[in-house]
């Protein structure tokens, strides 16, 4: 099994270096690669000034299309199971082995790692949390899965599901939005309990008064995508 | 009813419009894919000032008392058509670039390995 993990830094100079010095103590077996979304900081000098594994986007795509060029690199060298895993340090880089493991078995083709399963770690702000109870909400009325922790960025996708997003991910605030997409093209999607650190140095990409935009926006992608109005990249 | 004066500045309105846009494409300043869809309103608009009981028809139709009224009302949604066009087209466009910058990103970096790979052999000879 060989397995990537794409790690999406924006503007991440204060943790990267942590996060993927972390990543080689805490889950060895994995290859990883750093997409540099044009960073305007030091993030990409430090990339290079340590030898790190990188990608480096010439315009800024924001996260969504950061991803997706991960995916696309992961699908190029044949990879058989590829995570997502956020460059603030916000994710625990030892969970990776249960996030794998489900998919290794064949069961699933994408597992998602939720904070609020076990609810340990970090939970985030009381709005926040709110926000994504009615994302799961959405996400329960319109697919029919039951996911706890809709806007998690931690998660391992299959060959098979990989090969999908290189065609359909959605670029602005991606996690909802794919785990309508894959559901619908019929892949099985599953959550395992996971404990996330809150962020050690930099700014999250989402402020307050982007959350309403943000919530508008994800809500309707949600239910166009359940109407079948859309039919990209076919 | 429209006047003989409208009549006459629509029509040389749109004339004016028509030779802008074909002296675009003769320029190659306008694809002529993207083109098509301001033709054939310019023509639609021409039609409509020459044969104003086609605007009759239409306005009766639409319930708008003033004939006058209903032509701007057409010329209106055909600039609406026109702009959903534009960000139609805008969207298409957005979606290649993003393609074309993550392929140049991949292919920086195995030009990249590659340059580190010649560099290890030659250190090593």
């Amino acid at each position: 099994m060989k397995v990537l993990v794409i790690i999406p830094a924006y503007n991440e100079e204060e943790n990267i270096l942590n996060v993927v010095n972390q990543l080689k103590v805490d889950a060895p077996f994995v290859d990883y690669v750093i997409i540099n979304d044009c960073s305007k900081d030091n993030t990409e000098q430090i990339l290079m000034d340590n030898k790190l594994s990188y990608i480096s986007l010439p315009i800024n795509l924001g996260i969504g299309g950061g991803i997706q060029c991960g995916y696309k690199y992961g699908v190029d060298n044949n990879y058989d199971v590829i995570i997502q895993f956020d460059g603030d340090g916000q994710h625990n880089a030892s969970y990776i082995k249960d996030l794998v493991e489900p998919i290794e078995l064949g069961e699933f083709n994408m597992i998602t790692g939720s904070r609020f399963i076990n609810k340990e770690g970090f939970q985030t702000s009381s709005t926040r949390r709110f926000g994504i109870v009615i994302l799961n909400t959405a996400l329960r009325i319109c697919t029919g899965v039951k996911i706890t922790d809709a806007t998690s960025g931690f998660r391992a996708v299959d060959k098979e599901l990989a090969k999908f997003f290189c065609y359909n991910y959605a670029q602005d605030y991606p996690e909802p939005e794919a785990i309508v997409e894959a559901c619908l093209a019929g892949f099985k999607i599953s959550e395992v309990p996971v404990v996330m650190n809150e962020r050690t140095g930099g700014v999250s990409s989402i402020n307050l008064i982007k959350s309403g935009y943000y919530m508008i926006k994800v809500l309707l992608a949600i239910f166009i995508h359940r109407i079948g109005f859309r039919k990209r990249g076919e | 009813m429209m006047t003989v004066k409208l009549q006459i500045c629509l029509i040389i309105g749109v004339v004016i419009y028509l030779i802008i846009i074909l002296n675009l494409i003769k320029k190659k300043r306008l694809n002529l894919k993207y083109s098509l869809l301001w033709i054939v309103t310019a023509v639609i608009m021409i039609v409509i000032a020459a044969f104003p009981k086609l605007a009759t028809y239409v306005a009766n139709a639409m319930g708008i008392y003033s004939v006058v009224n209903a032509v701007f009302i057409i010329a209106g949604l055909f600039a609406l058509l026109i702009i959903l066009s534009l960000t139609s087209i805008v969207s298409k466009q957005t979606e290649r670039i993003v393609s074309l910058t993550q392929e140049q990103a991949i292919l920086e970096r195995r030009i990249r390995s590659l340059e580190d790979n010649i560099e290890d052999n030659n250190k090593e000879k």
